[in-house]
């Protein structure tokens, strides 16, 4: 695995490769015998390079699971989940942490940036974690577009809810990942900060070629997307493409039934 | 990443506080052992310097037994004929016998009582010859007056300032030969440090010779070379003319030999000051790992969130060890500095207990440096290896649930790892106390290891039955018994105040009031927690005890080894009083009791008078020197045999007493099994001075037999006299009984009338005796539990420090409590609650655990050192009421800053 993520970008076989991540029958099974919830049955499902992405599903759909597997977070009972062409249920713990660290970001819900780091320090962590230094043309350029200005020597407590998320989503950004996952990024967000953020996250991919998937189970935040998937009971249920809130709203309404 | 660790260090200052401070105070007693036994060591550096100085070569008789002793009196004596045969030896500028023996000294003034001398620090008082710097080779130096010249002495000059004497000024001296009185011709200084508090009187040596019982002979002989000779030149010469048996060394090595001859006991005191160190600091690893524990728990978020964005398990590890790395460094560096004012401290502790002390400056040395930076820092990193460890390893998916903490270990592993640990302490303890080992040193890091086993073994398992406890401790009759403390407490308070405006004074008064107010203002934190633990904040309170056994067990157990240290020297100091109650019941008979605190021991002549008293039936004084059976250095009693059935009775297997003063021998029953001896076999018995004696065994005592600590091997003290010619011819002990039908009162006033004469000699009667005894007992007690009082501080410090985490961990929790509404008064009386159940559980533990280690330690004492095994429930029930007011004031500051919290911040705490 290349260490440099700008050369991987290149040189990866991957490139022959539509998907910037995807699964193989992926099947998750929590617990055992009478307490067993199967989470996710045989997905399978890839996500393009350089789209914005929503995984869209009601609460235990496996939604939030799919992602998690995919990220290297959890691990799948069966089946196969591939970052580039790594089949990540063939990967070490060892290997998954260097995966997550070097070629994953992620955007999480809430208690997403070390409290006792400043804003710029939390985007850079990855790479600190790496033991690299940042790509600094690149960490201007993130910069510029997160619009931080002069609070990036701020401690997150000194940020608004938004801006936190912002500094996360640059964080995600900074050491160009292959892909970004997002797990609700816009949960603990009022409406405004929700709609700065996924205007930024939407921005990112068309404008830097970032691929980020996103969980969330709001169809306002999924309409910001470019490809909406559906999941429900553990499997696909169709998905959309440059979705519509009221075609998504419509679309769940109808998954209930 | 080094940043991301001072960063997280700097956000939870606050939270780290206590555990640097328990670093920092284990460290401090740690430091403290160092800088006393370093201060030590340099003042009897010092004097060795004073005494080998002015020395070229010093000539002395071989030691027979091969002693490294310096103890120049237990050398055969040099006769006086040698010191001419070596004067005219070339180079030889002076030549001065030496004479050196222990004395008594007390002023006699023209009008008013004598006064006796005593000396500061437990130095001795000494009486030595020199004759003027021209003719002796010594480091006095004359300050007023003249060099003492027949019935006069020399005084140094310090005590002659503290006693206000000088040239005209009369004193008396009790040497070997009793009292006498001499005039004093003026002052003098010995070397540079003056003696280290030693007080000095100083004879011509003529009548050294005959006041200190070595007329014609000296202990040494000191040389000062010509001008123009070496030191190393003239030892050369002076060993060629030596005859065989004899021998010479340099005033450097007499110097150094001085010092050296007080290691060990420094090595002593170093080491159990040490002892106690070790156990503040192995209080501290449970309050170091705890707080790291609890810490990690409540950031497991933001490290699940850096292994989820790709750090290694490896880099969360070090960068929480390099937190625990860094408060290691900070408490041992503040610790090493406290640790002066801790041994100033222990200095105050031992002279408050009637012990001494020499006054010295305190050494800071690198050596105790470097020893606390790497105990400091090394006990840190130990107690925070596992929780970092655990650190190291949450999974990254903790990021993201909702609440999830660091899973700490299974219960049925640490059921397993805390029955291991404490059946490896048990079977230590077994063989370190009944398996016989070979050296007090095995035993005790035997037992020691034994006993930090079980505790933590212990600390593991009570995990298993803290809710249980807690859950019976937490009820309705607990407050009950926290609320009538509180007023047994407050009833105190009111004595106190009474106390302070009856003594009148207005010190006392303040006293007093300061006393009172604090007393009552426990009270009414106990009353009040009391009765709050009646209703809904002692059930929440109760709960949150019970909530997390794991915590609760490790923050209760370090509280729990304080007292179950304290429970042990409780147990063994009651057994001590009680057996020796109970054989001054049986086996000692004596009315009286004649002893003295001084190193002089006390004059034959003062036996001769006591027993001269008429209506004094018998008497039967007590000495000991040093002698070789077979080759082996042994110290041999002597005791006089016509009266000692009259003043210990002793309990014989076979033959007794008769015979003694025909040069017989009394042994204990062990010693006569080992070398196979029986009732009129012969045993010969090396003196130093007169060499290879045959001895009959006359008598075997039992070895249960309690005055076996006396002496394994007893003789007559006419025939030790004999054999020890004038050395070592003092008595350190004696008895007597009162004839039949003599009228104790002018008994007893007729041997005071005596003793007047001997300064520093005492004289009791038994309930006196037994007090004394006991009242050292108390005294040794008081010392011991003292020392555990900085564990007791440390785990006060846990308790604190626990409770002040978790009401941080429960802040939400605390805001929805008084959000639905409950008063900042039953929040406060919760966390209250919860802290007195916590240090109650660890106080019944230690109290548990302090009587079993108590009653083992004491069953495995042999009968000759203890014959009565006995618990002091008082004292127990004493343990629970420390434990509880530790709690209550452990909880002191977290309870208010529970009861504080604002409610709409705390419920919107993330």
């Amino acid at each position: 695995m290349s260490s440099d993520p700008a050369a991987s970008a290149s040189s990866l076989p991957g490139q022959t490769v539509p998907f910037a991540a995807h699964t193989v029958a992926a099947t998750k099974v929590y617990g055992s015998g009478d307490t067993e919830v199967v989470a996710l049955r045989a997905v399978s499902i890839g996500f393009e390079r350089g789209v914005f992405s929503a995984i869209m599903g009601p609460s235990g759909s496996g939604k939030s699971t799919l992602m998690h597997t995919m990220a290297g977070l959890d691990e799948l009972t069966s089946g196969s989940t591939f970052v580039g062409d790594v089949d990540l249920t063939t990967l070490s713990e060892k290997q998954l942490t260097q995966l997550r660290r070097d070629r994953i970001g992620f955007v999480f819900q809430a208690f997403n940036l070390i409290p006792t780091l400043n804003a710029i320090e939390n985007m850079t962590l990855p790479m600190t974690l790496a033991g690299r230094s940042p790509d600094q043309a690149w960490l201007d350029e993130v910069v510029r577009t997160v619009g931080l200005g002069d609070r990036l020597k701020h401690r997150p407590s000194e940020l608004s809810g938004g801006q936190q998320q912002r500094v996360a989503v640059a964080r995600a950004l900074a050491s160009r990942p292959e892909i970004i996952f997002a797990d609700e990024p816009t949960g603990n967000l009022d409406s405004r900060s929700s709609g700065e953020i996924l205007e930024f996250m939407a921005h990112a991919t068309a404008t830097l070629g970032q691929t980020i998937v996103m969980v969330t189970h709001d169809p306002a935040a999924a309409s910001h997307a470019g490809r909406a998937v559906f999941l429900a009971d553990g499997q696909v249920d169709g998905e959309l493409r440059s979705p519509s809130a009221e075609a998504i709203l419509d679309r769940m309404k109808r998954m209930g039934d | 990443m080094l940043k991301l660790s001072l960063r997280a260090l700097g956000q939870h200052k606050i939270r780290y506080a206590a555990a640097a401070f328990a670093v920092l105070l284990g460290v401090s007693f740690v430091v403290a052992s160092f800088v006393l036994a370093d201060s030590l060591r340099k003042v009897f550096e010092g004097i060795g310097d004073d005494i080998g100085d002015p020395i070229a070569v010093q000539v002395r008789a071989v030691d027979p037994f091969g002693r490294d002793a310096s103890i120049a009196n237990e050398r055969p004596p040099v006769p006086a004929a040698l010191l001419d045969e070596l004067a005219s030896v070339d180079g030889v500028a002076i030549a001065s016998g030496d004479i050196g023996r222990f004395v008594s000294l007390a002023t006699k003034p023209s009008s008013g009582e004598p006064e006796e001398v005593t000396p500061n620090g437990g130095a001795p008082i000494v009486g030595v010859n020199w004759d003027g710097p021209d003719a002796s080779v010594s480091a006095f130096t004359l300050v007023e007056g003249e060099s003492p010249r027949g019935q006069s002495v020399a005084i140094d000059v310090d005590t002659a300032a503290t006693y206000d004497l000088g040239p005209g000024s009369v004193v008396t001296v009790t040497g070997p030969a009793g009292p006498e009185d001499f005039d004093v011709s003026g002052t003098v200084r010995f070397g540079e440090e003056g003696g280290g508090g030693a007080i000095y009187v100083v004879f011509d040596t003529e009548t050294a010779g005959r006041f200190l019982g070595a007329a014609d002979t000296f202990d040494t002989i000191s040389f000062a070379a010509d001008e123009g000779v070496s030191d190393t030149q003239l030892l050369n010469r002076l060993t060629e003319a030596l005859p065989s048996g004899y021998e010479a060394v340099s005033g450097e090595q007499v110097g150094e030999e001085f010092t050296d001859s007080f290691g060990q006991i420094i090595g002593i005191i170093r080491g159990a000051l040490l002892g106690f160190a070790g156990v503040a600091l192995f209080v501290s690893t449970f309050i170091i790992s705890n707080t790291f524990a609890i810490i990690i728990g409540q950031r497991t978020r933001e490290l699940a969130m850096l292994r989820a964005i790709g750090a290694f398990p490896g880099q969360v590890f070090r960068a929480v060890i390099i937190e625990a790395a860094l408060i290691g460094l900070l408490g041992s560096v503040l610790g090493a500095l406290a640790g002066v004012g801790v041994a100033r401290l222990l200095v105050a502790l031992i002279t408050s207990q009637g012990g001494s002390f020499p006054d010295v400056p305190l050494v800071l040395s690198v050596r105790t440096w470097t020893v606390a930076v790497v105990v400091g820092m090394g006990v840190t990193l130990l107690s925070s290896l596992a929780p970092s460890w655990r650190a190291g390893r949450v999974s990254p998916m903790a990021a993201i649930r909702e609440s999830s903490s660091i899973r700490t270990s299974r219960p049925t592993r640490r059921l397993i790892l805390g029955a291991v640990l404490v059946a490896l302490g048990m079977a230590l303890m077994a063989i370190a106390l009944f398996g016989s080992p070979a050296s007090t040193v095995a035993l005790l890091s035997l037992a020691g290891v034994g006993a930090v086993l079980i505790f933590l073994g212990v600390a593991r398992l009570s995990a298993l039955f803290a809710r249980p406890v807690v859950d019976i401790l937490g009820r309705r009759w607990f407050a009950v018994v926290v609320a009538l403390l509180g007023v047994i407490v407050g009833l105190g308070g009111v004595a106190t105040a009474l106390g302070g405006v009856v003594s009148g004074s207005p010190g006392g008064i303040i006293a007093g009031v300061v006393g009172a107010a604090a007393l009552l203002a426990m009270a009414v934190a106990l009353v009040k927690t009391g009765r709050a633990g009646l209703g809904l904040p002692g059930t929440l309170g109760r709960e949150n005890a019970a909530r997390s056994p794991a915590r609760t067990a490790v923050t209760a157990s370090a509280l729990m080894i304080g007292l179950a240290l304290v429970g042990v020297a409780s147990v063994l100091g009651q057994s001590f009083k009680d057996s020796f109650v109970s054989q001054l019941g049986d086996t000692i008979t004596a009315d009286y009791f004649i002893s003295t605190d001084s190193f002089s021991g006390m004059s034959p002549a003062l036996s001769e008078q006591i027993a001269a008293l008429p209506d004094v039936d018998a008497v039967s004084f007590f000495r000991q020197g040093p002698v070789q059976v077979s080759g082996e250095n042994k110290t041999v009693a002597a005791v006089d045999p016509s009266g000692i059935d009259q003043v210990l009775r002793y309990t014989f297997v076979e033959g007794g007493w008769g015979g003694l003063d025909d040069n017989g021998l009394v042994i204990n029953q062990d010693v006569a099994r080992d070398r196979n001896l029986s009732v009129g076999d012969q045993i010969p018995i090396t003196f130093v001075l007169t060499g290879e004696q045959p001895f009959t065994v006359t008598g075997i005592f039992d070895s249960a037999e309690s005055f076996g600590r006396l002496g394994n091997w007893i003789i007559s003290r006419d025939v030790f006299r004999q054999n020890f010619g004038g050395q070592l011819d003092v008595d350190f002990f004696g008895g007597a009984s009162l004839a039949q039908g003599a009228d104790s009162d002018s008994v007893r006033a007729s041997i005071d009338e005596v003793i007047t004469a001997y300064p520093g000699v005492t004289v009791e009667d038994r309930v006196e005796f037994k007090a004394t005894q006991e009242s050292s007992i108390d005294q040794l007690l008081f010392v011991i539990n003292a020392l555990l009082v900085f564990s007791l501080i440390i785990a006060l410090l846990g308790i604190a420090n626990t409770m002040a985490l978790s009401v941080i961990e429960r802040t939400r929790e605390l805001g929805l409590v008084r959000a639905i509404g409950a008063s900042r008064h039953q929040v406060r009386a919760m966390v209250r609650w919860e802290s007195i159940v916590v240090s109650a559980f660890g106080a019944i533990l230690g109290i548990v655990l302090g009587v079993a280690f108590g009653l083992a330690i004491a069953s495995a004492l042999p009968q000759s050192v203890l014959t009565e095994v006995s618990v002091p429930v008082g004292t127990l029930v004493g343990l629970l009421v420390v434990g509880i007011i530790a709690g209550l004031l452990a909880s002191l500051w977290p309870a208010r800053r529970a009861a504080r919290l604002n409610v709409l911040e705390a419920i919107s705490y993330e």
